[in-house]
C-alpha cells in the first residue's frame, strides 16, 4: 500500500512538473503553431489558407480582415488601465474588432517592441521613427496600408493628407501613420499665489527668475512658518530627457534643449556643443549651489518630484502646461484651496527666450505589421479615432458613462459618478490611449481650460529654432547609445563639479563624444540637412 | 563501485523498474534545462553574425570575429568590463566569507528561538527586490529625507550627510554593501546544515582531548565545512562575469553610472533598447566564456588542494 502510494505520489510530481513546465513556455496560448495562416502581404494572394479572407480594392490589391483575430497595439503611457476597460470595449464596438492593447511606461517601449520582434511576436500595431521603420521596410516586417486606407479610412486620409505623403518613409506607399495632434512645448509653471504673498513680480529674466527661486526656498512662500519649501523642481533625469525640466532656462542661451543644432559656420550638431551651454550649466549649477532646487535631483524618481509641486513643496517646474494647469487641476493637488499657477518666458544675456521650436512630426508615426491578419480593422480603427468622437472616446471616456459635455463649444465637460476619481477614470481607459492616431483638433487640446490654452500658444509663440533633420543618420543608429550615454555623464558631472573645473570636465566629455561617433555623425548629418534644404 | 561489465541489459531493466520513480522526477528538469537553457545556445550564433532583430537568424551574413572586434574598441564596453571585474571581484572578496562566519556565529547561539529568530532576519532581505530595496536606502541614507540625517538633526547635527548614493567615490562602496546584506542568507543557510551533519562525537572527543572553542572550530567545524564551501566557490567564481543587473540597473543614475555600468547593464542598453542584438551577444557570450575558464581554473586548483572536492 505504502509503496502504491509512493507511485501515486511520484507519477502526480512528475505530472505536475511537466505541466508547471509546459504552461510557462507556452506564452499568451493565441498563436498556435497550427494556426492558419493569413496573408501578410497585400500582393501575395496565394498564401492565404483557409480561415482567413480577403478583400480587394483594384485588380491585384488585397488585404486582410479576419475580424475573429486579436489586434495587438503596443503604445506607451504613464497611467494604468485596467486590461479589460470601458474605453477598450467600446472601441472595439464601434470599430467591430477585438483589441489587446499592450501598455507600457514610455521607458520600456522600445525595449518591449524589440523584444517582441526578435521573438517574432510583432505587434500588429506599433510607433516607431523613421530609423528602425527603414530597417522594419527592408525585411519585409511592415504592411503598405496605402489600398487599405484608400477604402477603409477616408478620414486618415483627410486628415492627414498634408503630410501622409511627404513622410521619408511612405515614399514608396503608406508604411506610417502620423499624429496629427501637436505635442506641447514645455512651459515655466511658477505659483503666482507664492509671488503675491511675497509681493514679487513674475520673473521675466534669468537673474529675476534666480531671486523669486531664492524667496521661494529662504522668505516662507506659503506663509506657514515652516522652512519647508523650495523653488525649481527638476531631476537629473529629466534634464537629460528630451523636453521636460530646463528647456526654457536652456532656450534663454539660444539652445533647443536635446535637439540638433544649425552652428553659425553652417554645420550640424548637438545641443551641448551650442557656444552658449557651459554657461547654461553654470546657470542651473548656481541655483543648486544657492540651495534653491530639488535637493535630490541626482536620484528623485520623476513622480516624486511631480509630488512636490503637488503638496506645495516645490513653487516652480518646467513642464508642459497642460499639467499643471489643465490636467492636475484641481485633483493632483493637495493643497485647498489648490495653487494659483502663472507662466512665464524668460529672457537670456544675449536677448534669446522660448523653448525648443515644435514641429510636426514627420519621421514618427504608427505601423502596422505585415503580419497583421486584419488589416482592414486596424483601418477601421483609424479612421474612427481620427475623428472628433474617435478622441473624445479615448481622451474623456464613454460619453453618458464616464463623462457628460457641459459646453461642448467651450470645452467643458462634466465628469460623471465615480468617473470623477483621476484614478477610476484612468483605471477604465479615460486619457490612457489618446495618443493613437490622434486628430489635430484632439479632444484633449479642445477640453484645455482658457488658461492652459495661453500657456500653450505662449511656449509656441516663443521658438528656438532648431535643424530637424528628416533623414536617417547611419553613425547614429550604430553609436546613438554611446554617445548620448557620454552627453548625460557629462551633464551629471557637471552640475555635480566646482564652478573652475566645469570647463576641463566639458572638454574632456566632448573629446570623447567626438571620438565615439559624435565627429562622424556630425559630418553626416549636416550632409542630411544640407541635402534636405537644397 | 559499480563496473560497467556488471550491467548487462537485463540489470538496466531491472535497475530502471526499481527506480522508475526517481528518474521520472529527472525528466522535468532535463526537459527544463534542455528547453530553456541549451536550445537558447542556438543564439549564440547572432555573436559571430550581422543580425539586425529583425530578418531570421540564419539569413543574417557571417561576420567572423568583427563584433568582437568593434566590443573591444568601444569606450562604453571597455569600461564596462573593468566596472564589472572591479565590482565582482569586491562582492566575492566581501560577500564569499560573510556566510561562513555568520552560520559559524549561529551555530554558537544555543538557545532555540533566538536562533531560529537570527537565520530568519538572515535570510529575509534575500526576499526582497532590489527596487525596493534601493528604495530602503533611499529612505535610510537620502541626506534630505533619511532616517540617517534626521536621527543626526535630532541630536543636533547641523551639517548634511554625504549623499552616498550620488556619489561616485561611495556609490560602489554601497553596491557591495547591499548586496552582501541582501545575498548572505541563503549561503548562510546552506552553511548550518553542513554544521548540523558534522558528528557531534568530534566536539565531544576533542573536549575531552582539551581542545578549545576556537581549535574545535578550526579543526572540526571549518574542517568539516571544507568541501562545501569550495563547491559554493566554485559556483560562485563561475558567475563572477555577473555582477548583478537588476541591482545596478534599480540603483544606478547618470551621476554614478561611469563606475557601475557592468557588462549586463551594457548588453541590455545596446541589445534591447538599440536593437543590437549581435553585438550584445559577443558581449554575453564573452562574459559567458570567462566564467567558464574560471570555473575550470578553480576547479583544477580546488581538487588539487583537496581530491574529494571540485564539480567535475
Amino acid at each position: 500500500m505504502k509503496k502504491r502510494t509512493e507511485k501515486v505520489l511520484g507519477l502526480l510530481m512528475a505530472a505536475t512538473m511537466v505541466l508547471g513546465m509546459t504552461g510557462c513556455g507556452s506564452g499568451s496560448g493565441e498563436k498556435e503553431p497550427d494556426e492558419p495562416q493569413v496573408s501578410a502581404s497585400i500582393q501575395e494572394e496565394d498564401v492565404l489558407d483557409e480561415g482567413a479572407s480577403e478583400k480587394e480594392s483594384g485588380s491585384d490589391i488585397t488585404w486582410t480582415n479576419d475580424d475573429s483575430v486579436e489586434i495587438t497595439i503596443l503604445m506607451s503611457g504613464d497611467a494604468t488601465p485596467n486590461e479589460d476597460n470601458l474605453v477598450l470595449q467600446e472601441l472595439e464596438k464601434q470599430t467591430g474588432t477585438n483589441i489587446n492593447i499592450i501598455y507600457v511606461n514610455g521607458t520600456d517601449l522600445a525595449t518591449k517592441l524589440n523584444t517582441m520582434i526578435a521573438g517574432g511576436d510583432v505587434p500588429d500595431i506599433f510607433w516607431s521613427g523613421l530609423t528602425d521603420v527603414e530597417d522594419y521596410k527592408k525585411a519585409g516586417m511592415l504592411a503598405d496600408m496605402e489600398a487599405v486606407l484608400n477604402a477603409e479610412a477616408p478620414n486618415v486620409m483627410e486628415e492627414t493628407k498634408d503630410i501622409i505623403r511627404e513622410m521619408p518613409a511612405n515614399k514608396d506607399g503608406i508604411y506610417m501613420i502620423p499624429n496629427m495632434g501637436r505635442s506641447y512645448s514645455t512651459n515655466i509653471n511658477i505659483r503666482t499665489d507664492w509671488l503675491e504673498n511675497l509681493g514679487l513680480d513674475m520673473p521675466t529674466d534669468l537673474e529675476s527668475f534666480a531671486e523669486v527661486m531664492h524667496a521661494f526656498t529662504y522668505d516662507d512662500p506659503d506663509q506657514n512658518g515652516v522652512d519647508d519649501t523650495f523653488g525649481y523642481s527638476f531631476s537629473l533625469s529629466t534634464l537629460t530627457a528630451a523636453n521636460s525640466c530646463c528647456p526654457n532656462i536652456f532656450g534663454a542661451f539660444g539652445i533647443a534643449k536635446r535637439r540638433d543644432m544649425v552652428m553659425e559656420d553652417g554645420n550640424v550638431t548637438t545641443w551641448v556643443k551650442h557656444p552658449h551651454f557651459l554657461e547654461a550649466m553654470q546657470y542651473i549649477k548656481r541655483l543648486i549651489d544657492d540651495g534653491v532646487c530639488e535637493p535630490d535631483y541626482v536620484s528623485i524618481p520623476t513622480m516624486s518630484m511631480f509630488e512636490k509641486f503637488w503638496n506645495g513643496t516645490s513653487g516652480c517646474m518646467e513642464w508642459e502646461c497642460v499639467g499643471p494647469t489643465n490636467n492636475w487641476m484641481p485633483g493632483r493637488y493637495t493643497e485647498n484651496p489648490a495653487p494659483e499657477i502663472g507662466f512665464t518666458i524668460l529672457e537670456g544675456p544675449y536677448g534669446d527666450a522660448g523653448t525648443a521650436a515644435n514641429y510636426v512630426s514627420s519621421t514618427e508615426g504608427w505601423v502596422v505589421s505585415a503580419d497583421c491578419k486584419n488589416m482592414e480593422g486596424v483601418a477601421r480603427i483609424a479612421n474612427y479615432l481620427m475623428t472628433e468622437e474617435g478622441s473624445n472616446l479615448l481622451y474623456l471616456g464613454v460619453e453618458g458613462v464616464m463623462y457628460n459635455w457641459v459646453d461642448k463649444e467651450a470645452g467643458t465637460i462634466e465628469r460623471l459618478g465615480e468617473y470623477a476619481d483621476d484614478a477610476v477614470h484612468r483605471a477604465n481607459g479615460g486619457y490612457c490611449y489618446w495618443q493613437l492616431f490622434s486628430p489635430a483638433s484632439n479632444a484633449l487640446l479642445r477640453t484645455l481650460n482658457k488658461q492652459t490654452r495661453e500657456g500653450v500658444q505662449l511656449a509656441y509663440d516663443n521658438p528656438i529654432d532648431w535643424a530637424y533633420v528628416e533623414g536617417i543618420s547611419e553613425v547614429y543608429a550604430e553609436y546613438g547609445a554611446d554617445m548620448d550615454q557620454i552627453i548625460n555623464e557629462m551633464i551629471a558631472e557637471l552640475l555635480a563639479a566646482d564652478e573652475a573645473d566645469m570647463q576641463d570636465i566639458y572638454d574632456s566629455y566632448i573629446a570623447e563624444w567626438e571620438s565615439v561617433g559624435g565627429s562622424d555623425w556630425e559630418t553626416e548629418v549636416t550632409a542630411l540637412w544640407n541635402a534636405q534644404n537644397e | 563501485m559499480r563496473s560497467r561489465e556488471h550491467w548487462t541489459p537485463g540489470k538496466w531493466k531491472r535497475y530502471l523498474r526499481r527506480y522508475w520513480m526517481l528518474y521520472a522526477m529527472l525528466v522535468p528538469g532535463l526537459i527544463y534545462l534542455i528547453v530553456f537553457k541549451y536550445t537558447p545556445m542556438y543564439g549564440v550564433l547572432m555573436a559571430f553574425k550581422d543580425y539586425n532583430g529583425i530578418d531570421k537568424l540564419g539569413e543574417a551574413p557571417w561576420v567572423g570575429l568583427a563584433n568582437f572586434e568593434r566590443l573591444f574598441t568601444t569606450r562604453a564596453f571597455r569600461r564596462a568590463l573593468s566596472n564589472n571585474i572591479i565590482i565582482s571581484v569586491a562582492k566575492l572578496l566581501c560577500g564569499f566569507p560573510m556566510p561562513v562566519i555568520l552560520a559559524l556565529l549561529i551555530d554558537t547561539v544555543s538557545h532555540r528561538g533566538l536562533r531560529k529568530l537570527t537565520q530568519t532576519v538572515v535570510i529575509l532581505p534575500s526576499f526582497i527586490s532590489w527596487v525596493v530595496i534601493y528604495g530602503l536606502l533611499y529612505a535610510v541614507l537620502s541626506p534630505n529625507v533619511g532616517v540617517v540625517q534626521a536621527l543626526l538633526e535630532f541630536f543636533g547635527y547641523q551639517g548634511k550627510i554625504p549623499d552616498i548614493l550620488a556619489t561616485k567615490e561611495t556609490f560602489r562602496t554601497v553596491i557591495v554593501a547591499s548586496y552582501v546584506w541582501k545575498e548572505a542568507g541563503p549561503a548562510t543557510v546552506v552553511y548550518l546544515a553542513a554544521i548540523t551533519g558534522i558528528d557531534q562525537q568530534l566536539y565531544e572527543a576533542a573536549a575531552i582531548d582539551g581542545a578549545g572553542f576556537w581549535r574545535q572550530l578550526w579543526h572540526i567545524t571549518l574542517s568539516g565545512l571544507r568541501t562545501t564551501i569550495i563547491t559554493l566557490f566554485i559556483i560562485r567564481v563561475g558567475s563572477i562575469m555577473y555582477a548583478g543587473f537588476d541591482q545596478i540597473y534599480a540603483m544606478s543614475n547618470d551621476a554614478v553610472i561611469s563606475v557601475a555600468d557592468i557588462i549586463d547593464t551594457y548588453v541590455y542598453r545596446i541589445g534591447l533598447t538599440q536593437r543590437n542584438f549581435s553585438l550584445a551577444t559577443a558581449a554575453g557570450l564573452f562574459q559567458s566564456a570567462i566564467g567558464m575558464i574560471l570555473v575550470m581554473i578553480t576547479n583544477y586548483i580546488s581538487k588539487k588542494i583537496e581530491p574529494d572536492s571540485g564539480l567535475f
